[in-house]
């Protein structure tokens, strides 16, 4: 049996893939399941940093295919969350020293040893992309309420099912509530309608993010954080719970105007 | 401000999300037909078969295109007619 493979993807850069690749993977292994995260973007290898653990990283995922070092030896254990482990990209290579083939082959190797294996995409719709869903069972799609990114989430999307990977749904990061108020930013349900596809995940902007990178401390770990409850709720969806999704909008700045529009919306 | 407060009370103009909704929707459906000229070529012969029984076109002259009509997407095709068959009336 093994375990389920888990490719985070976007087609546009930006998004929050690396972000979520490292929330989800510590979540996950915060509810005592082993995690590999997969940084597939060799050249531009990122997870490491997002994670904490750059200064760490003696072998990576070329030596793997290469042969000159066996998996074990090139994954990374997480100082606090015990459960996780990184297999970092190259930095010095590019995404062609990989095909999908070998890729395909160490993701099935490290699902022998891992409950999950999550692998964090390449922006892009070439090589590098095709390369990191090879190996995966199922994709979590990553995209902002912006006409950019969601059109390039379809794009991926038609790519994923064109691969034979039907089994996709999405995450929309970066929301800002009081713009989806002011009517300025696609909400959930727009960007539902527009896709077509199974929502997994709304996470809304915080700047906490940005200091959690900062430290190398991801944000899940911080129990108070809005962005790390969401985080931790596509986890537990991933694990097969039914969580309520969180509330965005805050009630009490709707105030006279808000309830006036809600009337006239009926 | 008043433009936000505008915004708030659903009046005026479209909003910006409404603008970007409707604009990735024309966007889309252009892309995801962007795909398939092999399908466009289907549908084309499939029409000339249906309308073949009632009329005698000129099948090298059909055009058959996906133009943006405002918001929509639309098929648009282009069948000169030579004549109709007779009895096509039954």
């Amino acid at each position: 049996m093994g375990g389920i493979a888990i490719v985070i993807t976007s087609g546009k850069g930006g998004v929050g893939k690396t972000t979520t690749t490292a929330n989800v993977g510590i979540a996950l292994s915060m509810r005592n399941k082993k995690v590999a995260v997969v940084d597939a973007d060799i050249g531009l290898r990122n997870l490491d940093v997002v994670l904490g653990l750059e200064n760490r990283v003696v072998y990576n995922l070329v030596d793997v295919v290469e042969g000159t070092c066996n998996v074990k030896q090139a994954l990374i254990r997480h100082k606090r969350a015990e459960n996780l482990y990184l297999l970092p990209a190259a930095q010095a290579r590019t995404k062609d020293a990989v095909t999908s083939d070998q890729m395909s082959a160490v993701v099935a190797d490290l699902k022998k040893i891992f409950d999950f294996v999550l692998i964090d995409s390449p922006a892009g719709i070439e090589a590098g992309f095709r390369n990191a869903a090879a190996g995966a069972d199922i994709a979590l799609v990553v995209t902002t309420p912006e006409v950019s990114a969601v059109r390039d989430a379809d794009r991926i999307i038609g790519l994923l099912d064109s691969m034979g990977k039907k089994e996709h749904s999405l995450i929309i990061n970066r929301i800002r509530p009081e713009m989806v108020a002011e009517g300025n930013m696609l909400d959930v349900r727009d960007v539902i309608d527009i896709l077509s596809i199974k929502l997994i995940g709304i996470v809304p902007e915080d700047p906490e993010i940005i200091i959690s990178t900062n430290k190398g401390e991801p944000i899940v770990m911080d129990n108070n954080s809005l962005a790390g409850k969401a985080f931790t709720n596509i986890a537990r969806r991933i694990l097969g719970e039914n969580v309520p999704w969180l509330k965005l909008e805050e009630r009490r700045k709707k105030g006279l105007f808000g309830w006036l529009k809600d009337m006239w919306g009926r | 401000m008043f433009k936000k407060l505008r915004n708030m009370l659903g009046i005026g103009g479209k909003s910006s999300k409404e603008i970007a909704k409707d604009r990735l929707r024309v966007a889309l459906v252009y892309d995801r037909t962007d795909i398939s000229p092999k399908i466009l070529e289907e549908i084309r012969s499939e029409i000339i078969s249906v309308i073949s029984k009632r009329l005698v076109i000129k099948e090298e002259n059909i055009d058959i295109t996906l133009e943006r009509e405002g918001s929509t997407v639309a098929l648009v095709t282009s069948i000169p007619i030579v004549k109709v068959k007779r009895g096509a009336e039954n």
